[in-house]
Order: C-alpha cells, then sequence, then structure tokens
C-alpha cells in the first residue's frame, strides 16, 4: 500500500505544528475568530451544532489496521467514543475540544494521515471505488492515478484558491462505484480498440441545489496526458468560474452556461498548450507510483471452496449474509467483504470505538492488513479467503457488524441532519433508523432486493438523496421538520438524478410513505425487475395514487 | 420606559476551548444548562446581553454568540425550535451519546 514519501512526511508534521502555533495565537487572544476560521477549516475542523467537528481524509478509502487501530484510540482518547464514516471517504469526530486538536493531529500524523484538503474552495480528498485493486471487474487500479492527482493537486499554488470547492472521483471498473457521473470530474478507466488503458473524461456533475448528471468531454484520454488534461479543466473553471455567487461557482453551472461543446472547446485549446510538457506522466513515473499498491501476494487457491459452499448450504444466516455482503475478488479463493454500518436502528456510517478495533483486528488476520471506507457509509475487507468468511462473519456479527444488508433498503446513506449539523433543516438519521425498524425482517428486505434510499437533511445533499431509488430531503415547514420524496434517482452508470413525487411529509408519516412506495413496487414489479426499471416502466402515477389516495 | 419586545429570548456561544453549548447567565457567566439563561422580553437588555457576550468573545470564552428564542413552561425555560432543542439536549439518536459538558466520557 502506498506510504507516505520523506516529503510528505515532513510536510503533514510541519502543518500540524504550525496548526498548534495557531490554536495557540488563538487562545492567547492574538487571532480573532475571523482570522482563524479559514485557518481551522483549512485544517478539517469545523464549529459544528453541539461542538467542533474533525474531517479525517482518508485517501481514496483505504486504510491499514494500524491507522484504524489510531482512527478507534483517537475516538475513545478525545472523542465519545465513536466516530462517523461519510460518503466521501472521511471519518468525522463530532466531539473534539479545540485545544486537543493539535495532538489529535499529530497522533494521526504517526500514521500518516491528516485532515487536509477536506475543506475550503480546493481540490478535495480524491474519492476511489471501494473494492480497487480487488474487484473482479477492474481494468486497472483507480488508486494509482488517485495518488498521481493528489500528489499534484496539494496544495498546487495555482488551484488553492478556486471558485468554489472541487471534488474528483475515479472509478477503475465499468460498474461505477465511486459516482464518478456526481463530481466535478468524474474519471472512469477504460480499455479502447487497441487495448491500451486510459480514461473517459466526466465533467461537471454534482449535487447540491442544483443535481447535474456530469458529461463526457473525452471519451479516451491516454495515460500520460491525465495531468495536463485536468490542469486545463481546471484553468479553465479557474478563469471563467463565477466568484461572486457562492450557489453558482461550481464547474457544473460553468458548464450548463457555456454549454458542453463549448466548455469542452475551451479545454481542448488549452490542452494543446501544456500537453507534452512537463505535465506529462512517463511510464516510469506510473509504475514508481503503482509499486505503492502492489497486490498483496495473493496465495493460489482453488476458486472453489468446498468447506466454505458447504456451510453456505448448512446455514441460512450466512448464506444471506454472502448474499448481500461478499463481492467477487479477482483473485481465485478470494472474496470481498462488505461490513455493513447500517445495523437495525443504528445511526448509519457510526462505529464505536471497539468496533474499529474489530474491523483493525480481521484485517490485519484475515485481509492482507487493509480496509476500505466506502462512499455508501460502510468499511470493506478487501481481501478474505473464502475458507475464512465463515469466521469474519462469526466475529463481525457479535459485534454488531455483521447485518446482512449491503444494497438493500436498511443499507441508507444519512447525512448529520439537524442531530448534529448547523446547515440542517430537518433530521436525517433518526428517519433511517426508523425505517430499518420498519424494515426489520432482513429476509423480507432480501426479497425486496437492491433498492438505494438516502437522505440528506438540507439541500446541499450532503446524504445523496438526488440520486436515491427513493430520495428523502428534509425541509423546513414554518419551524417544523418536512419530508419531500424523490423517485428514481441512480448515482451508478444508469445515472439519473430523481424527481419529485408530490408533496412533503412529516416527521411522523415520511416511515409510512417509504413503506407505502415500497409496497407499491413489490405490486407492480416485472420479474427481475429493480426499482427504477419499474418506475421507468409505470411511471409516478401508481405510486402517487397509493401514496396520496390515503390522506 | 424601554421597548418591550414580545419575544423571550436568551444568548447562547460556545466555549472556545471546548466547544460545548452554554447560555448567557444572570451572574455573567456561561452554563451548559439552559434553564439558567439569563431570559428577556426587553430589546434594551438584549442588546446588552449581546454586547457582554462581545467581550466574552474578546475575551477568549466563548465563541460564535446569537440570540435565540425560548418558551417558559411552568417556570421552566424550554426552546422553541427543534434546532434548538437538539442543540441543548443533544443528539436525538443514541441515548449513550447524549449530554453536555458535565458528562463527558473523557477523564479530562
Ligand atoms: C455536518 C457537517 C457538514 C456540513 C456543514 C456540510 C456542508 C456542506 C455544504 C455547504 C455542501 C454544499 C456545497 C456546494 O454545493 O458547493 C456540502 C456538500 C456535500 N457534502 Fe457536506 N456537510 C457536512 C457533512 C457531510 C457529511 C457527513 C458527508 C458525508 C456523509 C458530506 C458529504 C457531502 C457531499 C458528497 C457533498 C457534495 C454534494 C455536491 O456534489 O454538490 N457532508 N456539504
Ligand atoms: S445535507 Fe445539509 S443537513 Fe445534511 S450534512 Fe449536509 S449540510 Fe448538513
Amino acid at each position: 500500500m502506498y506510504r507516505y514519501d520523506e516529503f510528505d512526511a515532513a510536510f503533514v508534521r510541519q502543518r500540524v505544528k504550525q496548526f498548534r502555533g495557531q490554536v495557540e495565537r488563538r487562545l492567547a487572544g492574538e487571532l480573532s475568530e475571523d482570522e482563524f476560521k479559514p485557518l481551522r477549516l483549512m485544517n478539517g475542523l469545523y464549529l459544528q451544532l453541539h461542538a467542533y467537528m474533525l474531517r479525517v481524509a482518508v485517501p481514496y478509502g483505504t486504510l491499514s489496521s494500524r491507522q484504524m487501530l489510531k482512527l478507534a484510540s483517537i475516538a475513545r482518547d478525545y472523542d465519545r467514543g465513536y466516530g462517523h464514516f461519510t460518503t466521501r471517504q472521511n471519518i468525522q469526530y463530532n466531539w473534539p475540544q479545540l485545544q486537543d486538536v493539535p495532538d489529535i493531529l499529530d497522533e494521526l500524523a504517526e500514521v500518516e494521515m491528516h485532515a487536509i484538503q477536506t475543506s475550503g474552495n480546493c481540490i478535495r480528498n480524491v474519492t476511489a471505488d471501494h473494492f480497487a485493486g480487488a474487484a473482479a471487474d477492474e481494468i486497472e487500479d483507480p488508486r494509482i492515478y488517485a495518488e498521481i492527482i493528489r500528489q499534484w493537486s496539494s496544495l498546487h499554488p495555482e488551484f488553492s484558491f478556486l471558485p468554489r470547492k472541487f471534488k474528483i472521483a475515479i472509478t477503475g471498473a465499468p460498474n461505477d462505484r465511486a459516482a464518478v457521473r456526481f463530481h466535478d470530474i468524474g474519471l472512469q478507466v477504460r480499455r479502447n480498440e487497441a487495448g491500451e488503458v486510459g480514461f473517459e473524461v466526466i465533467v461537471g456533475g454534482g449535487l447540491g441545489r442544483t443535481p447535474v448528471i456530469g458529461t463526457t468531454i473525452r471519451k479516451f484520454l491516454p495515460k500520460q496526458h491525465l495531468l495536463s488534461y485536468l490542469e486545463a479543466i481546471l484553468r479553465v473553471y479557474n478563469q471563467l468560474g463565477r466568484r461572486d455567487n457562492l450557489y453558482k461557482a461550481r464547474i457544473k453551472i460553468l458548464v450548463q452556461q457555456t454549454g458542453a461543446e463549448t466548455f469542452k472547446d475551451l479545454v481542448e485549446d488549452e490542452w494543446q498548450q501544456i500537453k507534452d510538457g512537463a505535465l506529462d506522466l512517463p511510464a516510469e513515473e506510473i509504475e514508481r507510483i503503482e509499486a505503492y499498491f502492489a497486490p498483496p501476494a495473493f496465495e493460489t487457491l482453488e476458486a472453489n471452496q468446498p468447506a466454505f459452499e458447504a456451510r453456505r448450504f448448512e446455514d441460512r444466516d450466512f448464506a444471506r449474509w454472502v448474499r448481500s455482503n461478499v463481492t467477487a475478488h479477482k483473485a481465485p479463493g478470494y472474496a470481498c467483504v462488505t461490513i455493513s454500518l447500517k445495523p437495525e436502528g443504528e445511526a448509519p456510517g457510526d462505529a464505536s470505538a471497539e468496533q474499529m478495533e474489530v474491523v483493525a483486528d480481521l484485517a490485519e488476520r484475515l485481509s492482507c492488513d487493509e480496509i476500505r471506507v466506502t462512499h455508501e457509509q460502510n468499511l470493506v475487507l478487501p481481501h478474505v479467503k473464502l475458507t475464512d468468511l465463515a469466521e469474519v462473519w462469526e466475529t463481525l456479527a457479535a459485534n454488531g457488524l455483521g447485518t446482512p444488508n449491503v444494497g438493500l433498503v436498511s443499507d441508507m446513506i444519512a447525512c448529520p441532519g439537524l442531530d448534529y449539523c448547523n446547515l440542517a433543516n430537518a433530521r436525517s438519521i433518526p428517519v433511517a433508523q426508523r425505517i430499518s425498524q420498519r424494515f426489520s425482517d432482513l429476509k423480507k428486505q432480501h426479497e425486496i432486493g437492491d433498492l438505494k434510499i438516502k437522505i440528506s437533511g438540507c439541500i446541499n445533499a450532503c446524504g445523496h438523496h438526488h440520486v436515491g431509488h427513493i430520495g428523502i430531503l428534509g425541509v423546513d415547514k414554518k419551524g417544523e421538520e418536512f419530508y419531500q420524496i424523490t423517485l428514481g434517482g441512480s448515482a451508478d452508470e444508469n445515472a439519473a438524478v430523481g424527481k419529485i413525487l408530490g408533496p412533503a411529509f412529516s416527521y411522523d408519516d415520511v416511515v409510512d410513505a417509504i413503506e407505502s412506495i415500497v409496497d407499491t413496487y413489490l405490486e407492480l414489479r416485472g420479474d427481475g425487475e429493480r426499482f427504477n426499471d419499474t418506475y421507468a416502466r409505470v411511471g409516478a402515477a401508481p405510486f402517487k395514487e397509493k401514496l396520496y389516495a390515503a390522506a | 420606559m424601554s421597548k418591550k419586545n414580545d419575544k423571550l429570548k436568551i444568548v447562547t456561544a460556545n466555549r472556545l476551548r471546548e466547544g460545548d453549548v452554554v447560555y448567557l447567565t444572570d451572574t455573567g457567566t456561561w452554563s451548559g444548562h439552559l434553564n439558567q439563561s439569563r431570559a428577556t422580553r426587553d430589546a434594551e437588555e438584549l442588546e446588552a446581553m449581546l454586547a457582554e457576550a462581545d467581550e466574552a468573545v474578546a475575551a477568549r470564552e466563548i465563541v460564535a454568540p446569537y440570540e435565540m428564542e425560548v418558551v417558559e413552561v411552568d417556570g421552566i425555560l424550554q426552546p422553541l425550535s427543534t434546532r434548538e432543542i437538539i442543540r441543548a439536549a443533544g443528539p436525538t439518536v443514541r441515548a449513550d451519546y447524549r449530554g453536555n459538558e458535565n458528562q463527558r466520557s473523557r477523564a479530562a
């Protein structure tokens, strides 16, 4: 796995030292809050509803056991014993004290972690497919390029003060697990007809107030041009992006206003100037980074493991968990395990210090020392032998981590909402908890099948509601919490933005409404139809009829 | 006579060092208990309270002060908005995570 080189380590140490000085000066009165606020935001520290909140980056979602143990001990020593994994492959601590934050950052630096570029109008932490380096359907490991982008963008002087924050996601497989069509720039690894590997480049996607599906501006970009092409996009954006209006400052608005074709031409013109220059990526450089992500030494195993098959045959609970939480691995005899952080009635994405330690231990012993954080707020053990799956499952289940619901109704994304967030209109987490309780019958959840429900507590859309098959948006109606429902969204390769179904529901009624929608789907669905297929076929009317007839 | 302000208001902020939610009390201290707040319907008094808060900001005791509306029920002050109810009582999502500065699980 990638290890910091010496430059990075020294740089992170220096940043912590600098921030320690800034905190001291703030507490001594030498810096006012107005002066201090941008400095703390640059280090991932927010002031939220109840307390400070620290956002720590997990670059491309990859963690070692040692790093996970550190996240656990920070949760225990400096926070209230838990952390919250987010859709941006970050972990957020909800209760750190300002006076402790420099110590926390020092501890993180010990394990090569930091909170840099988790906020501010810079290029944020690059996200990648959580099965990177493991998935059976992968063309190339996207983390190699995520890391190359990180090294280039980290503190790039030209791009530290962009019109707005800038998010890049990259996936190495045709099945998009990184929502690349909903980022400022999305990169999808592609193979061209000649068999060469490069990128499809997608720009101007995003959620928030104005959800937009990104546009492909280049179907195939040879690898060596990655950075010059990105730089060209960023330059055009930096020159033309609006700085006068916060809501119009994202690249998606620029692409809409100039038109995708014109935008593409501007980028290509700029690119012609810098192409084949200093930003060209030589094959050796790619190989150097690739070496950091060299796959673990997988054993040569049979693809078929009788002991595993037998257990699956005998033990229904195990079989159910395998069905929803285990995914195909590229190495025979191995599998990717998704650990659900959505047990019934709990806050999606929360993990206690003890749970983090359990995961760290399993990863060290049984997953080549690797853990991933997914953008759906779950964790992954990417390299587990089929013969170890039963032990992994038993240990997870004994620690509240064995819920067999990945991709199902109760595997919801929920933003922190009004329980933690200063900007919220309404609560998200308790709505998610109540939905998971309503669908507590796991057998039924498996019958319903793949269904993504996502909820945000305000229009900033941190909970990705626009791209939920069923999306829920918290709104404020005269001081009361209400919830607007959208149907038909999707974040994967079939990207779509959900459409509003009708009038919003109260906090008390929203769970019934979701159940009614799911029931309508079950009544109408044809063979093998997923929610969005049925919705596309029958439209909103039958859902509305049932839902609003009762009222 | 001073102007009447029909709404009952208090002043709240976060402690600078710890980040905890606090409320301005009658004695000019900052408390984690909303019910100990100094409450007023008087616009001038509210101005004076906000000025006091600014001094506490300058003294580096608190950050981000603002006024908020409360109601009095059976002699007990309660926040009006859902936001402030949650801010005063802690997240509604897990009982074991509730609490204020007096209940921090962490040994200071
Ligand atoms: C509680 C503290 C948080 C605050 C104050 C906050 C604030 C915001 C704001 C203001 C935006 C909109 C920015 C824009 O449109 O330019 C935003 C977007 C976003 N947030 Fe958060 N957020 C918080 C927590 C989270 C969490 C916990 C997650 C992950 C679960 C998250 C994920 C996102 C994502 C993915 C977007 C991007 C939407 C887009 O593409 O425009 N945020 N956030
Ligand atoms: S969507 Fe709104 S309520 Fe939810 S975390 Fe983002 S800013 Fe807060």
